[in-house]
């Protein structure tokens, strides 16, 4: 009786105090969107009473009436709010742009996009797929700053060139693609690209050792979420057409500058350029096309409780505008993840590629079917009445038809591999990930020779088959750990950790020749009675490394961030007194919008400088036991009418070779304004590329065949870039923009003991491009011409100081050159491929399910050498020639232009490598145009699909030049020279395509 | 959790030995060639390296350049011919002698030669360096012997060709590379000294068995001796050592002028020395195959040759023809005139259409002929010899040599006539042997190295624009001067 009494006492003083307070209801709404918030949580300030907002973001709370409420939520600023007697609140949440920070990959481990001090572009599986485009390198172009990317030809199977601040080597830059956290060559294909990060400068790159200089790209997939499965499906037809044909004449005009050739040098005009002629053949119809092209894309994603899953398909079937040209290609995925227990993860990610590419010959000066294409006159017919091959009764050209139709080169390749790894999270501030990569290729190549006759000269009596075959196995163990802790306002997070790595790769190849018949299913090596006679070849490389790296990131109250970095690396390819290098770098930056002084200011989300200086390194131009005398035999001759091989040294060893180092210095600062609808990142660097590799020419009397390398040069690349977004929205019209701009300056330190490179060739030109000391590398050579000379008194009176002729061959109408002082021709340089800057803009309007892209991309300032000018304007008219040639030199005073010089077959005056061939290549591009809609909901809501969108596009939809050749990008030459670009020798056009397709999600 | 912190604990510490246990040894990686510390290891090593000696001779850089471009053309026995407007442009400087250290064939043939040395040279210090129980002391005298020939060889050609070079007697270290002219003296001091050893040691022509054909021998290495005392006038030594050859008897002239450059008379008797060539089949170009390019070089414009036409360079000038006395039948073995038809009832008959624009005087050279059925199946890729040394070249040094030093140059001479059924000759002195040199070696790419080291070179040719010792050699190439930081 006395207990419950008691009991009741205490209950009725809780009820008294109880009473006491209030009962205070409310909603709280989010201020962007307007709407409620559900999940919301409120508390008590220094009680234990708190509760969360419903579905409806309603809450109800009994409180004190002079209680402080605390509203929380992830990703909003806190709130708080007196009650002050108040029953019913209001309250507004506001989104913290600080909190909601995208994370980015970065070497080993990840980090929030607002630490990030060094120079990092971040770009995200949706904006690569906006353009349903399925080359990276292509939807790259122009779209980070400071990342160039050159296609180097239009056909499908090619690749591009992507530099990262400029060529860093004269050996080469292509950066590193990291998938996954694993290096690799394969593709990937872009609908499989959660988000791709660019690092920049040695203080993001330098943790990657000696591969890190040309800047690492590291891509990552799709991976599962937990939930429903997403299947998405998207197809795309295109057709692609040749955007520009050359201006070439016609065969009655051909006809007519060739026999004006033959009498100006005063040769009898051979009876076959008597007419009649009409139009004759054009070429260019002639050997393209319209390429259809086909891509289908499948994936699946889902996830349960612990396992999440990401799969896709896809398949390609692309043609080129250049008949013969082809490549089909499959390439599947698959990813899993599985969290085992509270601290176990462990998964894979693997991939497939595989294909059949059918090239044709671009490969070389002399050969290449474009070449051939503008090359040949057009007189010649692609068929003679008979129907058998037309050959050039003019020229040594070959018929492009005919060749095209005789070749049968095809090439399959194969890729698989991946990773498996598993991370281990203990004692609350440790990560433990170990992860084993490996991928394996085969690569098959498949050519013959058939048998033909077109004319003699363009004949082959001999058939031969070839085939080749290389296998790559790479593989890399990585095992790092990841230590971090807040100790208030410091924040610490230390990696560390260690890798393995090893590159094999084999391959050999057989040519046998006169096979017994050359019906399709007997090409085999077997068939070809010359089969003991075979040339074979094959060989292997091992390349291998070991490296140990860590890292520091501190920060003081997310204001001040330090990030230090540190590899030392070992490699096989050197020398053991070489082998280890130690790459460090470390950055700075500072969050100048945290400050107190510019708390206020609401108006700027984010403004932080960086500063960041590191060393990165550069093993891809060495080859592999470079340090060693390796004999090579093959040196081959006959004894006792035999053919007995031979073996010599043909280098001599470099015990001393190392790679190549490139230290920069990067100052960045990045501004986000009105709620991030202004953003804008702008870098500046300074990178010095030493140790470069380089193979000076020793005095011929040394009588080494192939020059031995050593770390002798060193190259300069300075410059900056920038980009500029906007984003905003009038109503429920939205739009996006995005500019970036990239300026670089590359210069040629040092040679070692030679003062330049006479780096390429071209026919008899002779040397056209020259990498020198004091300019950019790979400018272009040649003399100066200076008009025209008009007249005899013109040619006599150009005489050097003893009164001898300086062009004693010139005759009226032919180019003067201009000579120095001493009445020697004058060789200088020309001009230079690089371009004063590149710059994109990105364009996004959206409206009503409606999105309209376009994408702009400029080059401005480079100069491209028009070596197909050697052919269409070349005095002797013994190839095909432009029409506006018509316009040549005939009398005093028709023109001053050096290409339109007068006609002569025996001409040794105009066809000097010299300033006539080197044009502005400056353009401006719209790359892509497209139109999306999205198909509103209520459409489709009987079936259970959760977005359809159509799109209707245009690639290379137009573009502005100067240039008068088929395409102003160019990139490098056949033989993937670096020091060889800019160079037209009838590349590959890239097409027009235009392009639908539709993607389907459920 | 502490069952975890042990399982943790040895799981890192395995997985970091795993990584970090195999440094030393993982990176050490032998490569999948052989390298030259471990090379020469057996007799069989050691002559592979001396094949690849032999192999640059083969090249096209300099053997078929020097010789009949050099020797032929500019001394006047062939007109340039080739295409119209622009066929080997480098040539025409060196015909008109107004070429300067800039022309690229200077260099090419420069380094390939030193190459060629170069591989001389590593063979005899590495084989020099083989102990007894690696090969057998006969073998590597003889190894050493060719390797010895074959650096004279080239050295008489840096010698002709440029007079002054660098003399390079071993593989140099880079602080060596820096190398000064030699004196001419000691240079073919140094090619004599060659010769002679590989004399001593090689086996003579008759005792060099069937699977040795094509390397060098004793006769080969005497006649090259000759040869350098030829060019430096010490005519004494030429008529001992090529009284030497001769009495040997080692070799004989065929009975049958055109027989000797037949395809199927390779390495005859009466050949000395000849470059090997041989069809390789395989469908590679230049100097991926061991066959020849000399034949479709010199192989007349409108004639088809293994399916393209021949290239017409080296076209016999009417200078040349007009040199032959009447019943010489040495012209027609060596010209083709236009129209001409050769294995006449044969499948290979053929009439030559030696008509093109730069064919000034439609001749075409025969020796170099090869009739459709011996043709090779790429043209790059022909199969017949290029003779550098045959007896009736000895004989006629021998004769060169009597005469300037007072001795028996009729018999040798008349030797060389009598076989193509000639009685004495017209000419008298030193004129008749001159005479004869020029019709029994015509278009085999001597004839303007005979002229210049006779002296006679502004004599016949300062209307061309030759003055005596400034075009008696050619210059070093401007790309080599570049590289000297000496010369």
């Amino acid at each position: 009786m006395m207990k419950n009494l008691f009991f009741s006492f205490l209950l009725f003083l809780a009820g008294t105090s109880l009473m006491a307070q209030i009962q205070i209801t409310g909603t709280v709404y989010s201020k962007d969107s307007k709407e409620t918030l559900p999940g919301v949580t409120v508390l008590a300030e220094g009680t234990n009473q708190g509760t969360i907002t419903d579905l409806d973001g309603k809450f109800a709370l009994t409180v004190n009436p002079n209680a402080t409420l605390k509203f929380s939520y992830v990703g909003y600023k806190p709130v708080e709010v007196q009650v002050n007697g108040q029953t019913s609140l209001e309250v507004i949440l506001e989104i913290d742009n600080e909190l909601l920070d995208e994370v980015v990959v970065v070497g080993y481990g990840v980090q929030k996009k607002s630490d990030v001090t060094g120079a990092l572009v971040s770009i995200s599986g949706e904006e690569m797929q906006e353009s349903h485009q399925q080359n990276i390198a292509s939807i790259l172009q122009g779209r980070a700053a400071g990342v160039t990317v050159t296609s180097n030809s239009g056909s499908p199977g090619r690749d591009e060139e992507i530099n990262i601040r400029g060529i860093s080597s004269i050996n080469g830059s292509p950066p590193l693609w990291i998938v996954d956290g694993v290096p690799t060559t394969a593709g990937v294909n872009p609908l499989d690209i959660k988000s791709m990060e660019i690092l920049k400068d040695a203080s993001s790159t330098a943790i990657y050792g000696s591969k890190g200089a040309n800047g690492v790209i590291l891509i990552t997939t799709k991976k599962g979420s937990k939930g429903a499965m997403h299947i998405n499906y998207e197809n795309r037809f295109s057709w692609g057409q040749l955007y520009k044909k050359l201006d070439l004449t016609t065969a009655k005009q051909w006809a007519k500058l060739r026999s004006e050739a033959y009498s100006n040098a005063s040769l009898p005009i051979p009876p076959s350029l008597d007419g009649p002629f009409g139009d004759g053949t054009d070429w260019q119809d002639a050997i393209t096309r319209t390429a259809a092209s086909t891509n289908h894309y499948l994936s699946f994603s889902g996830g349960a409780e612990k396992l999440t899953w990401f799969m896709s398909a896809n398949y390609n079937d692309q043609e080129g505008i250049i008949q013969k040209s082809d490549a089909q290609t499959v390439d599947i995925r698959l990813n899993t993840s599985t969290k085992m227990n509270k601290w176990l993860k462990v998964g894979e990610n693997f991939s497939f590629s595989g294909g059949t590419t059918h090239l044709i010959n671009e490969d070389d000066e002399w050969n290449a079917v474009m070449m051939e294409a503008i090359a040949i006159d057009p007189i010649t017919k692609v068929k003679k009445e008979d129907g058998s091959w037309d050959g050039s009764k003019f020229n040594t050209i070959a018929n492009p038809v005919a060749h095209l139709d005789r070749t049968k080169n095809e090439s399959r390749d194969y890729s698989l591999g991946g990773n498996v790894f598993a991370n281990i999270t203990f004692l609350k501030d440790f990560s433990f990930t170990s992860r084993f990569g490996y991928y394996q290729t085969f690569s098959n190549g498949y050519d013959w020779k058939p048998t033909f006759f077109v004319k003699t000269g363009e004949e082959n009596s001999q058939t031969s088959v070839s085939r080749d075959y290389y296998e790559g196995k790479d593989w890399v163990f990585t095992n790092f750990l990841t230590w971090r802790h807040d100790y208030g306002k410091h924040d610490l997070k230390v990696m560390a950790g260690t890798e393995a790595e090893r590159n094999y790769g084999e391959w050999f190849g057989v040519t046998a020749s006169d096979l017994i018949s050359e019906a399709e299913h007997l090409i085999f090596i077997d068939n070809a009675t010359g089969n003991q006679a075979a040339s074979a070849y094959g060989l292997a490389s091992d390349v291998r490394y070991i490296s140990y790296f860590g890292r520091l990131n501190y920060n003081f109250a997310e204001k001040y961030f330090l990030t230090a970095n540190f590899r030392r690396q070992g490699s096989s390819m050197f020398g053991p007194d070489n082998r280890w290098g130690n790459f460090p770098s470390a950055s700075v930056g500072w969050r100048i919008d945290r400050e107190n002084f510019m708390k206020s200011i609401d108006l700027v989300t984010n403004l932080k400088l960086r500063v960041g200086y590191g060393m990165s390194g550069n093993d891809m131009a060495l080859q592999p036991y470079s340090y060693y005398a390796t004999s090579q035999a093959g040196q081959r001759y006959v004894i006792g009418n035999k053919i007995v091989d031979g073996v010599s040294f043909p280098r001599i060893p470099n015990s001393e070779l190392h790679w190549e180092e490139k230290t920069s210095l990067n100052v960045g600062v990045d501004l986000a304004i009105w709620d991030d609808r202004f953003t804008f990142s702008g870098d500046f660097f300074i990178d010095k590329t030493g140790q470069m590799l380089y193979d000076p020419d020793l005095p011929g009397h040394v009588g080494t065949q192939e020059m031995p390398f050593t770390n002798v040069a060193s190259m300069k690349n300075t410059g900056y870039e920038f980009v500029v977004g906007y984003k905003n929205n009038y109503k429920k019209f939205k739009y996006n923009f995005k500019f970036n701009f990239s300026q670089i300056k590359n210069e040629v330190l040092s040679l070692g003991s030679a003062t330049y490179i006479p780096a390429v060739t071209f026919m008899q030109l002779g040397y056209i491009s020259h990498t020198e000391v004091g300019h950019p590398m790979a400018s272009f050579y040649g003399y100066l011409t200076d008009g025209l000379f008009q007249n005899q008194a013109e040619v006599d009176a150009y005489v050097d100081p003893d009164g001898n002729p300086i062009q004693p061959n010139a005759a009226p109408g032919d180019i003067r050159y201009k000579a120095d002082a001493d009445g020697k021709l004058i060789t200088d340089f020309i001009g230079s491929p690089f371009p004063d800057f590149t710059a994109g803009l990105n364009m996004n309007f959206e409206y009503k399910g409606f999105t309209l892209l376009m994408f702009f991309y400029g080059v401005y300032g480079n100069e491209i050498f028009n070596a197909t000018k050697f052919y269409n304007f070349n005095s002797s008219v013994r190839y095909n020639v432009d029409a506006s040639l018509m316009g040549r030199w005939l009398l005093e005073g028709d023109t001053d232009d050096p290409n339109m010089a007068r006609l002569n077959l025996n001409d040794a005056n105009n066809s000097l490598r010299s300033d006539r061939f080197v044009e502005d290549g400056s353009y401006l591009r719209l790359k892509n145009l497209q139109v999306e809609y999205n198909i509103p909901e209520k459409l489709f809501s009987k079936i259970d699909i959760s977005s359809l969108r159509v799109f209707v596009g245009v690639d290379n939809a137009f573009t502005l030049t100067k240039y008068s050749g088929f395409d102003p990008e160019i990139g490098i030459g056949y033989n993937n020279n670096p020091l060889d670009r800019g160079i037209d020798r009838a590349r590959y056009p890239s097409p027009r395509t235009f392009y639908v397709g539709l993607n389907l999600a459920f | 959790m502490k069952k975890i912190n042990i399982y943790l604990v040895s799981l890192l510490t395995v997985l970091s030995v795993l990584t970090t246990g195999c440094k030393k040894e993982f990176l050490d990686v032998k490569p999948p060639t052989q390298v030259m510390e471990d090379f020469f290891t057996s007799e069989a090593n050691a002559n592979l390296a001396i094949t690849g000696c032999y192999d640059v001779m083969g090249w096209d850089g300099n053997h078929n350049t020097i010789p009949f471009f050099f020797g032929d053309i500019i001394g006047r026995d062939g007109w340039k011919g080739g295409d119209v407007g622009g066929d080997q442009d480098w040539m025409n400087n060196l015909i008109n002698f107004t070429y300067t250290p800039d022309n690229y064939m200077l260099n090419t043939a420069w380094k390939n030669y030193y190459i060629g040395v170069n591989r001389c040279n590593t063979a005899i210090e590495n084989i020099g360096k083989m102990s007894s129980d690696l090969i057998s002391d006969e073998a590597k005298a003889h190894l050493m012997a060719q390797a010895r020939f074959v650096r004279g060889y080239f050295y008489f050609e840096l010698v002709k060709t440029w007079g002054r070079v660098p003399l390079v007697d071993h593989v140099l270290a880079p602080s060596e590379y820096q190398q000064p002219l030699a004196e001419e003296a000691d240079l073919w001091k140094f090619i004599e000294d060659d010769f002679k050893a590989a004399a001593e040691v090689l086996p003579t022509r008759t005792a060099q068995s069937a699977e040795n054909i094509g390397r060098a021998t004793r006769g080969a290495a005497k006649a090259f001796l000759a040869k350098a005392y030829i060019f430096q006038k010490k005519w004494q030594e030429a008529k001992e050592t090529t009284d030497q050859i001769i009495n040997s008897s080692e070799y004989a002239l065929l009975p049958n002028y055109e027989d000797v450059f037949k395809l199927e008379n390779e390495n005859n008797e009466e050949i000395v020395f000849s470059i090997q060539f041989k069809e390789t089949g395989n469908g590679d170009y230049g100097d991926e195959n061991e066959g020849s390019m000399l034949e479709v070089y010199m192989q007349t414009r409108n004639h088809p040759f293994s399916g393209i036409g021949g290239w017409g360079f080296n076209c016999p000038t009417q200078e040349l023809v007009g040199q032959y006395e009447e019943n010489d039948p040495r012209m027609e073995a060596t010209i083709i005139h236009d129209g001409e038809t050769l294995w006449a009832g044969t499948s290979d008959e053929s009439t030559f259409d030696c008509t093109f624009p730069t064919n000034i005087d439609h001749y075409s050279n025969q020796k170099y002929v090869l009739p459709a059925s011996q043709q090779p199946g790429d043209f790059s890729d022909a199969s017949k010899n290029w003779i550098v040394i045959r007896y009736a070249e000895v004989l006629l040094w021998n004769a060169e040599a009597a005469f300037q030093s007072g001795g028996d140059w009729q018999t040798p001479l008349q030797q060389v006539r009598d076989r193509v059924g000639l009685g004495a000759t017209p000419y008298s002195g030193i004129e008749a042997i001159y005479h004869e040199r020029r019709v029994e070696l015509a278009m085999e790419g001597h004839r303007f190295w005979d002229v210049v080291r006779q002296g006679r070179g502004a004599e016949l040719y300062g209307q061309y624009g030759f003055i005596e010792g400034v075009h008696n050699h050619f210059p070093i190439s401007q790309d080599q001067l570049d590289l000297s930081d000496i010369w």
